[in-house]
């Protein structure tokens, strides 16, 4: 816009080239020498410069090495006479508040090891907002220089520098440190030529942040990076990453160059997860045989067949310069190629079905994709193309330890191009993500969030003074309880939702109406800060917790009913009995009292821990009751109050216990980095589930199945409680966690954390599943249980069907009783009955648990091809070859109606009261009937109807019609309501079971998803190469069933897919919208323009993890 | 999972050659404009209001140049900015010679031919505004330009080149202020350009309390921002990055 002119006296001339200032300088400028400040190279220009010869109290002597991270000085430290090496990171390149304490975290760990072939760390700090951190100056340059001018070393020199890194390497394993990011220019020479390790954890933060930084430039390079590194896959880098870079240096001492190296990092990292290393002597036959072993020992693809540690590799190297045998044996060739179909079975599965069935390729188109304008252009395609790609390599970058953010930023990749780049990325973070909702508002950290007992809603506590209560469904906050004077420390739902249940730092504890977030009662008298605060199991009562006393109080009128005040020193924590009518409290004098509710009278006391009792629990049953303290927990009998069992066995203290129901397994966390599980009558340790960091919290699941632990560590961990196995990792958090917890059906974790968010979380992710073949015989056709626990299969050729856990694909039941083939299998909405049809013309019940037959429907004169129960579960349709659909009543198997047509019936649904039937035949006639009058009328408009199915709504009726168009109509008016334009002619169409849903197959082999509330297409899934046989939505409204034919056109010559797709993964792909990514992490990652992250910071009131700007939210 | 896999086992597209990615060119809004290829789309009109709100004096400067009296030269800028977002004169633009620079003077310059024919055959009708532009100010502002001894292109470029640098000026003044450094931006507005003698970096420390060799370290620190922030402008008016340097050598010209 236009300025005002800046007016200059004219007298004045420029310092810089003595011309007289024009009058237009702009800020008094000579305009000649700003351009020059431009028009200079950038980095040139900066080395001359004066100014930069001093750094905090550091003189900068000269540049030593710049690169992706920042420049390393050789610099002089003020009063002290040695020159360090100091490396400055480029300003705001740790801009994030999480990539700040990583940093930090990375650097206090590394300066602690003190090995004399580590370079040694002195000094981490920042300058006027600039990081940096200083080293042991090394006057040899870095191996990769040295390679650089020599290209490659000796096979002495090489063996005898990779021994001494990997023994430096080994110590600072022990010491629980990895490098991660082990190349040649981190390893730095002496002037006598020793290498030093240089940067330990910090290089690879530094990089994974620098490639984010100003240059957008992506990944730097993964040509030393593991597999496992490379893939992002979800697994924990261990040492064994370590190792891994080790032999890849070695191979590029010996040989000159990387074990993988393409023109781009992306090809890079597939050839590290994919490809094996050309074998050195391949490229250099003068290479000796056992170097070559030991090498290719390390650059294994998986872990364990590695060496075991580092030290293991200095060993075996040792041994060659010794001349003593070595230990690594070489893979023959056989096993190199077994080793890849074992190591990608899936991948060497689906090279084959390239050959056999053309191609199998799955896209997911996004919506998003369409709304990108139609660009001639091919510049502006490339660049988008361009930022996609360098998104989707961001993502891959970023997908181990932040999946969520991963997934973000996949989502913003294919938002930009539809890249292969970006759909693999997608897929990647699709599968290690767990994220669901970023709670995004608190301005200071969250302490503890729970569910309210529906499962809809959850709330927090936070240092902010508020609690808040959240949507499940959209992670928006709903109300926000403001009152407190000081940090909220718990919240929590009553019984019946109604209500929630706040304790505070102020001294009070608040009842507040859930719904409008008034605050109902504020129960004060406590006279220092509360550790929490909970209803009794009725909801009548509240137990608060301060530091003196523990205090009942009635949940209606607030008053105060018993103060407990009887523990010397105090009470730590307290419990109501599953029943409500006990209590117990934990003393800081390690006495637990258990004490009656009604009464307040003192019912035992439980010495023997010696320190103040931290946590107690009662199972479910209240039968047991566990105590913790310090570094045991006690487990007594309730009724008795004897002591049963002592659980000792953690290093250091005990944070929190937790019961199984009937009071069998008793878990615990400690700050000793690990939850354990233990027999609870016995004591005996049963599992030891490691954490990187202090365990805070644990909570067994209601089904006793799993345990979920928080962690210091910023993750939480879902673990298998009998068999110790680790289920899910939630990753994404940016700092420790307080607390986590279940949601009421255990599929759903809610996370608080410093990070100033709470985060939704799905226990197990749902990922799509083909259904193999039983032996020879291919699955035909299958349904899922309302339970999501169980599948019914129909095979191709066979008369049996059977009922299967959908996990484990465990047997539960056949179905045995029909003659010929069973076409079709359908579960009932309640999931206890199947109704199945043959060939044999009868359609049949069964019962789902154990596959007993309940009845047999005869009637049908040919083969019964469909069936469908209604939705209240009382009557079964049937369609059949014979031209009749027929209504069947579920209690005792017999016909209620027959409806014929002179073609074959296509579809037959039924509409969400069960009285209503829809029918559609062959002939592009559609009927609806009306079961309860026994009424059936034509519904007739222009076009032949070929699929119809009721809803969305109310008083609708979606229909394909024989064209590229499919449309949702009026039942009465028959009027035009939407029309869904497809790319091809719509052959099928099916209502999910809660009508959100309209899915539609099209002659195109594409499956294509509406959500009907916005009738937009949301999610399309192609078979390439194939075509689109049925699609099914089982009764649990979680699942879409697709039957893909792969090939051939009648049943006996056509092969058949059948794959389960959950809609929670397609709900995810087509926008994840669990959260979006804040304008920290967009301009962390360069998200879009400049001035497009501006707009969306200016326009952003959805919250910021860490905080920053909450303000504006509030 | 085979059929993730399975997309994964595709051929890749290609990535840039990695000379390129590190100059990574965002989709700026002349690029924008240009690619919609003179459709002339919705989706187009602000990249292209945008640019034209910052560099439409250099425009009227040009046509001032070219002889028309002030009112003429405010209407004629208006009407002219009108067409380019209204109307498809995207088809001027030549995407092989794809500065926005240029192809406002070739547009301009046709304009002013095409008006001055229609103008002796009816009368003009009007200034009408379609950008929020305020002329007011323009022609205080063209009383500043030097006044013969310049030819009006010359002037245009001029123009051009003082509205890059107090664009990235006034950037890189909110970028500070947005960072709490608004009074150190102010102090070293001024000495943003020249070298200084060492009394005045001392004495400006002195008003800010701060070490010297801190200023000079800030000094240094803006110059790099102002720098980068610069060739970002410059890079929003052409169409790829390779012409970046091109017009950074060229606009210098137009000082000297």
């Amino acid at each position: 816009m236009g300025q005002d002119p800046v007016l200059t006296p004219p007298h004045r001339s420029c310092l810089g080239c003595g011309k007289p200032l024009p009058p237009d300088a702009p800020g008094g400028n000579c305009p000649a020498c700003l351009w020059k400040i431009a028009a200079a190279p950038l980095e040139d220009s900066a080395v001359a410069e004066e100014g930069r010869r001093r750094f905090g109290d550091y003189e900068l002597i000269s540049e030593i090495a710049h690169g992706g991270m920042g420049v390393v000085w050789r610099a002089r430290q003020d009063g002290l006479d040695r020159d360090v090496a100091l490396k400055m990171i480029l300003a705001g390149q740790l801009a994030d508040s999480t990539q700040v304490i990583r940093f930090y975290t990375e650097a206090r760990a590394a300066a602690r090891l003190d090995h004399p072939n580590i370079v040694p760390l002195y000094e981490i700090g920042d300058e006027d907002g600039r990081h940096f951190y200083t080293m042991r100056l090394m006057e040899g340059g870095s191996l990769a220089g040295a390679l650089k001018a020599s290209r490659r070393m000796p096979p002495e020199r090489s063996a005898r520098l990779v021994a001494t890194v990997a023994n430096a390497v080994h110590f600072a394993h022990q010491r629980g440190v990895l490098h991660r990011d082990l190349k040649p220019s981190n390893i730095l020479l002496d002037a006598e030529g020793n290498p030093h390790v240089a940067d330990f954890g910090l290089a690879r933060l530094l990089d994974s942040a620098s490639e984010v930084s100003a240059s957008g430039m992506a990944v730097g390079t993964p040509a030393y990076m593991a597999p496992e590194q490379a893939s992002g896959a979800a697994s924990e880098v261990t040492s064994a990453a370590d190792v891994y870079a080790l032999g890849a240096v070695l191979y590029e001492v010996l040989t000159g160059a990387p074990p993988f190296l393409a023109e781009t990092p992306l090809k890079t990292l597939r050839l590290v997860t994919e490809a094996e290393p050309v074998l050195p002597r391949a490229r250099d036959p003068s290479i000796p045989r056992d170097l070559e072993v030991i090498c290719l020992k390390c650059l294994q693809k998986s872990s364990d067949k590695r060496y075991a540690s580092a030290a293991e590799l200095a060993r075996d190297l040792e041994r060659w310069l010794a001349h003593e045998p070595i230990l690594a044996r070489p893979a023959s060739a056989g096993e190199r190629l077994v080793s890849w179909a074992q190591r990608k079975p899936e991948l060497a599965m689906a090279f084959a079905a390239l050959f056999v069935l053309l191609a199998v390729a799955l896209a997911i188109t996004l919506p998003l994709l369409v709304k990108v304008r139609r660009e001639s252009d091919a510049r502006a395609t490339a660049l988008r193309l361009e930022e996609s790609q360098r998104l989707a390599l961001q993502s891959l970058a970023v997908v181990r330890e932040n999946p969520g953010q991963a997934l973000l930023l996949a989502l913003e990749a294919a938002a930009r191009a539809p890249s292969l780049s970006a759909n693999n990325a997608m897929f990647t973070a699709l599968e290690a993500n767990r994220e669901r909702r970023r709670l995004l508002g608190h301005s200071k950290m969250v302490r503890f969030a729970s569910f309210s007992p529906d499962g809809r809603h959850v709330a927090t506590a936070s240092h902010d003074m508020t609690a808040r209560i959240w949507s499940v469904e959209t992670g928006a906050a709903s109300v926000i309880l403001r009152g407190h004077q000081g940090t909220v420390k718990t919240a929590g739902f009553s019984p019946d939702g109604t209500r929630v249940l706040t304790s505070s730092d102020d001294a009070t504890a608040r009842i507040w109406d859930s719904g409008s977030g008034v605050e109902i009662l504020k129960l004060a008298g406590h006279e220092h800060p509360l550790r929490s605060a909970s209803f009794s199991p009725d909801g009548t009562r509240v137990l608060t917790v301060g530091q003196q006393t523990a205090r009942l109080w009635d949940a209606r009128s607030g008053a105060s009913m018993f103060v407990i005040a009887q523990h010397v020193d105090g009470v730590s924590c307290a419990k109501f009995s599953p029943d409500g009518r006990r209590f117990v409290t934990g003393g800081r004098d390690g006495i637990a009292k258990v004490w009656d509710t009604e009464t307040g009278s003192l019912l035992a006391s439980l010495p023997g821990h010696t320190e103040r009792v931290i946590d107690v629990a009662f199972s479910a049953d209240g039968l047991l009751l566990a105590t913790a303290s310090d570094s045991e927990a006690r487990v007594w009998d309730a009724s008795t109050y004897e002591e049963l069992s002592v659980a000792r066995g953690h290093a250091h203290g005990i944070y929190a216990v937790a019961l199984t129901s009937d009071g069998g397994t008793l878990a615990t966390g400690s700050e000793d980095f690990t939850a354990r599980v233990w027999d609870a009558r016995t004591g005996r340790q049963i599992h030891v589930l490691p954490h990187e960091h202090k365990v805070v919290s644990v909570e067994i699941s209601r089904d006793d199945e799993l345990l979920l632990t928080a962690s210091y560590d910023n993750s939480a961990r879902v673990w298998d409680l009998e068999s110790g196995k680790l289920v899910a990792e939630m990753r994404g958090h940016a700092a420790p966690l307080y607390h986590a917890a279940f949601s009421p059906d255990c599929r759903h974790a809610v996370t608080s954390s410093v990070d100033f968010t709470a985060r939704l979380w799905t226990v197990r992710p749902s990922l799509p599943i083909a259904l193999g073949p039983w032996g020879t015989a291919s699955t035909y056709d299958a349904d899922v249980a309302a339970d999501e626990k169980r599948v019914v299969e129909a095979y191709l050729g066979l008369a049996v069907a059977r009922v299967l856990e959908l996990e484990s694909r465990r047997e539960i039941a056949r179905l045995e009783g029909h003659t010929k083939r069973i076409r079709t299998v359908r579960f009932n909405f309640a999931g206890d009955k199947i109704a199945s049809g043959s060939e044999d013309t009868t359609a049949r019940l069964w019962d789902a648990r154990n596959g007993k037959a309940l009845h047999t429907m005869i009637g049908h004169e040919a083969a019964v091809t469909l069936v469908s129960f209604s939705p209240d579960g009382r009557h079964v349709l049937t369609v059949s070859h014979d031209h009749s659909a027929r209504l069947w009543s579920v209690e005792d198997g017999v016909q209620a109606a027959v409806y014929q047509t002179k073609q074959q019936f296509r579809s037959a649904t039924f509409a969400p009261d069960s009285d209503r039937i829809a029918l559609a035949d062959t002939s592009g006639w559609l009927r609806i009937g009306r079961i309860s009058s026994g009424e059936l009328s034509v519904f007739e408009v222009d076009d032949p109807i070929v699929c119809a199915d009721f809803g969305p709504h109310e008083g609708h009726i979606a229909v394909t019609l024989g064209t590229t168009r499919a449309q949702i109509r009026r039942l009465d008016d028959r009027s035009v309501v939407a029309e869904l334009i497809l790319p091809a002619r719509a052959a099928f169409l099916i209502s999910s079971p809660d009508r959100r849903w309209l899915a539609t197959l099209a002659e195109d082999a594409t499956l294509r998803l509406w959500e009907t509330a916005t009738r937009e297409e949301h999610v399309e899934i192609k078979r390439v190469g194939g075509r689109a046989g049925w699609v099914h939505f089982p009764a649990n409204g979680r699942h879409i069933v697709v039957k893909w034919v792969a090939k051939g056109v009648r049943d006996e010559d056509a092969t058949y897919e059948v794959m389960i797709y959950p809609l929670e993964i397609l709900g995810a792909a087509r926008g994840a919208k669990f959260g979006d990514l804040t304008p920290d992490e967009r301009d962390h990652f360069q998200v879009g323009s400049a001035e497009e992250r501006r707009a969306h910071r200016e326009g952003w009131t959805g919250g910021h993890i860490f905080g920053k700007g909450a303000e504006v939210a509030r | 999972m085979g059929y993730v896999r399975a997309v994964m086992g595709l051929p890749e597209l290609p990535l840039p050659p990695p000379g390129e990615q590190a100059s990574r060119f965002a989709a700026t809004d002349w690029s924008l404009v240009l690619a919609a290829g003179g459709t002339n789309a919705d989706s187009v009109r602000p990249a292209m209001a945008r640019l034209l709100e910052t560099y439409w004096y250099p425009l009227y400067a040009f046509v001032r140049r070219k002889g028309r009296n002030p009112d003429d030269a405010s209407d004629l800028t208006q009407e002219f900015l009108a067409r380019l977002v209204e109307r498809n004169y995207l088809s001027l633009a030549d995407p092989a010679k794809g500065k926005f620079r240029t192809f406002l003077l070739t547009a301009l310059e046709r304009f002013l031919v095409d008006e001055h024919r229609r103008a002796t055959r009816e009368k003009r009708g009007g200034g009408r505004a379609v950008l929020s532009l305020s002329m007011l100010g323009a022609e205080d502002r063209y009383r500043l330009e030097p006044a013969d001894t310049l030819t009006a292109e010359h002037l245009f470029e001029r123009r051009w080149t003082i509205t890059l640098l107090e664009e990235a000026l006034k950037r890189l003044e909110q970028e500070s202020v947005a960072a709490g450094r608004g009074p150190l931006f102010a102090a070293l507005k001024p000495v943003l350009a020249g070298e200084q003698a060492d009394a005045s970096y001392s004495e400006i420390a002195r008003g800010l309390a701060m070490k010297e060799g801190a200023l000079k370290t800030a000094v240094h620190r803006l110059r790099r921002r102002f720098a980068a922030i610069l060739r970002s402008k410059i890079a929003e008016t052409v169409a790829g990055p390779e012409e970046v340097e091109e017009e950074v050598q060229h606009l210098f010209q137009s000082l000297a």
